[in-house]
């Protein structure tokens, strides 16, 4: 469980639910689905103000129309949180 | 997948990797030679800015995974990361020799889409006054700034110092998460908690140094590689 308060999808309502919804619709590849129902625990992380959620991974999409390949943002996302000392 | 450049890859991914690590680690140290050796490997000045668009979001990503603590969800094949708790921050050079990155370097980065969505973030996460006051943020983000060595913005937001506990728990709050983000601990965030802090004002805390990181190496990122 989280140290921060989030809001699963299923509790989610109105503005919360919106922005969970297309988010979801979002196309993504299958390794960042996670095995289970509810939304990316980073993403949840944001759930305590949607306004905040979609402005954060607008810029996150944003990324995939750059100069660099999959691959390669790929390489650098994972240097760059292995550097920090991070699972994310 | 690489689309015929292969026989590229193995140099120009380490040069690539090299750069993330730097960019991540110690931004103040990036150099017009890290830019040279990027563009020896055939990446161009958009590709340069990509890469530390990605290099910054990242920043931002893994802060709030670490000051969440969210857990990990996604099925792999690799084994599970044990991060190194004890992992010692590269040591910060004094202020004197922090890098200046010129005006025009500091500019949102120049592919549209990103330039747009990130104006829309930062104004959200540094400018509105709910559910931390501005006072606040920028308390937050003048101490992000400082550890990233970033001079331009730790000078733009000199005057925001502690004046009393609240704001120097703030601040104690923003550097740790900045220069040892795989120290966040449930404590951290409890102390806030206590401190009269509501759960959202939390959330914003950790945006808005996560974005202060991040920004700090977009900007370090693109003025200090260009010669």
């Amino acid at each position: 469980m989280a140290w921060l308060a989030t809001i699963s999808r299923a509790e989610a309502a109105g503005e919360l639910a919106e922005t969970y919804a297309a988010m979801a619709a979002r196309p993504i590849p299958e390794a960042y689905r996670p095995p289970h129902d509810d939304a990316p625990g980073i993403i949840r992380a944001h759930s305590l103000d949607a306004e905040l959620m979609r402005r954060t991974f607008a810029v996150s999409g944003s990324l995939h129309r750059s100069a660099l390949g999959w691959a390669e943002r790929e390489l650098i996302s994972s240097v760059t949180s292995r550097t920090n000392q991070c699972f994310y | 997948m690489l689309k015929g450049e292969d026989d590229l890859l193995p140099a120009r991914a380490a040069e690539l990797a090299r750069f993330a690590a730097t960019l991540t680690a110690a931004p103040w140290s990036i150099t017009p030679e890290h830019g040279a050796r990027l563009a020896a490997q055939g990446l161009g000045s958009d590709a340069i800015e990509a890469a530390t668009g990605v290099v910054a979001m990242f920043n931002y990503l893994t802060r709030v995974a670490d000051a969440s603590g969210i857990e990990f969800d996604y099925v792999s094949p690799l084994p599970v990361f044990q991060p190194d708790r004890d992992r010692e921050p590269v040591p910060r050079p004094d202020r004197a020799s922090w890098p200046v990155v010129p005006a025009e370097h500091r500019r949102l980065p120049g592919f549209l889409a990103m330039a747009q969505a990130w104006r829309q973030w930062r104004e959200y996460v540094f400018d509105t006054e709910e559910p931390l006051s501005r006072r606040e943020r920028r308390l937050l983000a003048a101490a992000a700034a400082r550890e990233c060595c970033d001079r331009t913005r730790a000078d733009e937001l000199a005057d925001h110092t502690p004046r009393d506990d609240r704001e120097s728990l703030l601040d104690s709050f923003a550097r740790k998460l900045s220069r040892q983000p795989w120290r966040m601990a449930a404590a951290d965030l409890a102390a806030l908690r206590d401190a009269g802090y509501p759960e959202p004002a939390l959330l914003h805390a950790i945006s808005v140094v996560a974005l202060q990181n991040a920004e700090s190496r977009l900007a370090m990122g693109r003025g200090l590689t260009a010669g």
